[in-house]
């Protein structure tokens, strides 16, 4: 069952390492900005993210809380493209099984993403 | 208080955690979720949240080293994901429905359940993080991790308990290692090493579908969020880089005691009831 893939664990391990660290220290940026600013931010309801698309409009802006969403975003979606990294590389070596589990794994997260409801 | 000094509170709760975390072989999860609930007097769903994202910081740093040392089984993470993130979808979804007051006893369940794996591993000689039931001996593998020719055996209900685990992740904000390993190592026959290494993989991609559910619903708190997923990740890297995992008996024993204790203050917020100490 197992299939072994040195190649693809470095490029896993980069991915997950870099793509959250750059995250995070753009969402501490973020954070540092915020909470020098006067006001009361710890209120519930005073941080309400912006809706995606909202984002780089914000950015542009250079609202810091869209520098930490961007950076929170950044972390969330580093696993996700992990695992798209795995499905590109097993597709190479024609392991279509896992290229399959890879794709059913990335379209039950873009479930979550997209804003399934109950 | 101002906003600088309550996200540097946030982020200190993180660093603790995560460095408590690294040390004794366990999730952050499990000491963030209370830390903000019974200190911080945080919302339930607020703290689960901050909880998940601070997960999948965590994983991505853990895994990372893992896949260096060529220890993850991808594979059997994609192939057990499909339940796990459902699970875990499905486990955020159902924790905006029900009261936080079951949310509150479940969790306190969970960390009398951690307790009790930190003193069987303790009875065991062997490191916390990975602690097996009872009866694991005989299904000892006969096969190294590094020549990954492991058979994997009881696929159903590796995927049932996994998922398990994935819903508890959403509902709670944990990581789900504590039963994601055990269930690996017994149940499936994987090595210990590499059920560990598999796990931390899993748990950040769990992490990332409870996490875009909460967000949608509009129960992340983003500065909370990121200054309790930056100190975890410092922590837990410090920790796991210049100290080392805990080994005493007596610390474990006493860290297992308070796991207990913080485990009754959650039980107790559930049943609206204070215990003196945390303030629950």
């Amino acid at each position: 069952m197992h299939y072994h893939d040195s190649v693809m664990d470095t490029l896993l391990g980069h991915v997950l390492r870099y793509g959250s660290l750059i995250g995070l220290v753009l969402a501490f940026i973020g954070s540092v900005l915020l909470a020098l600013q006067k006001g009361d931010v710890f209120s519930p309801g005073t941080l309400s993210a912006y809706p995606f698309n909202q984002v780089p409009a914000a950015l542009q802006r250079g609202d810091p809380l869209a520098i930490l969403e961007l950076g929170l975003l950044l972390l969330l979606v580093t696993p996700p493209v992990a695992i798209l990294v795995a499905a590109g590389a097993y597709a190479r070596r024609k392991h279509w099984r896992y290229v399959l589990a890879a794709t059913a794994v990335l379209l039950i997260l873009s479930l979550s993403i997209i804003g399934l409801k109950l | 208080m101002s906003g600088f000094i309550e996200t540097f509170a946030f982020l200190l709760t993180g660093l603790v955690s995560g460095a408590l975390g690294a040390l004794l072989g366990l999730g952050g999860g499990v000491f963030i979720v209370p830390a903000l609930t019974l200190l911080f007097h945080l919302p339930l769903p607020v703290a689960v949240s901050s909880s998940l994202i601070a997960v999948v910081a965590t994983s991505c740093g853990a895994s990372a080293t893992y896949l260096r040392q060529h220890l993850t089984n991808v594979s059997l993470a994609l192939t057990l994901e499909l339940s796990t993130t459902a699970g875990a979808i499905a486990g955020g979804l159902v924790a905006g429905l029900i009261s936080h007051d079951v949310l509150f006893v479940l969790f306190g369940l969970i960390m009398f359940f951690t307790a009790y794996s930190m003193l069987r591993s303790v009875r065991r000689g062997q490191p916390v993080g990975e602690a097996v039931p009872d009866g694991a001996d005989s299904l000892a593998t006969t096969t190294s991790v590094d020549d990954r020719s492991y058979q994997i055996h009881h696929w159903p209900a590796g995927i049932g308990v996994t998922g398990l685990a994935g819903m508890l992740s959403g509902l709670l904000g944990i990581g789900g290692g504590v039963i994601k390993v055990p269930a690996m190592y017994l149940v499936m026959g994987i090595p210990l090493r590499a059920a560990t290494a598999t796990s931390s993989f899993m748990v950040g991609v769990t992490a990332v579908a409870g996490a875009f559910v909460y967000w949608n619903r509009g129960d992340v708190h983003l500065l909370v969020a990121a200054s309790v997923a930056f100190g975890v990740y410092v922590g837990a890297t410090l920790a796991s880089r210049y100290l080392q995992r805990v080994h005493n008996r007596f610390l474990i024993l006493l860290f297992a005691v308070v796991l207990f204790y913080v485990g009754l203050n959650m039980v107790g917020a559930g049943f609206h009831l204070s215990l003196p100490g945390l303030g629950g």
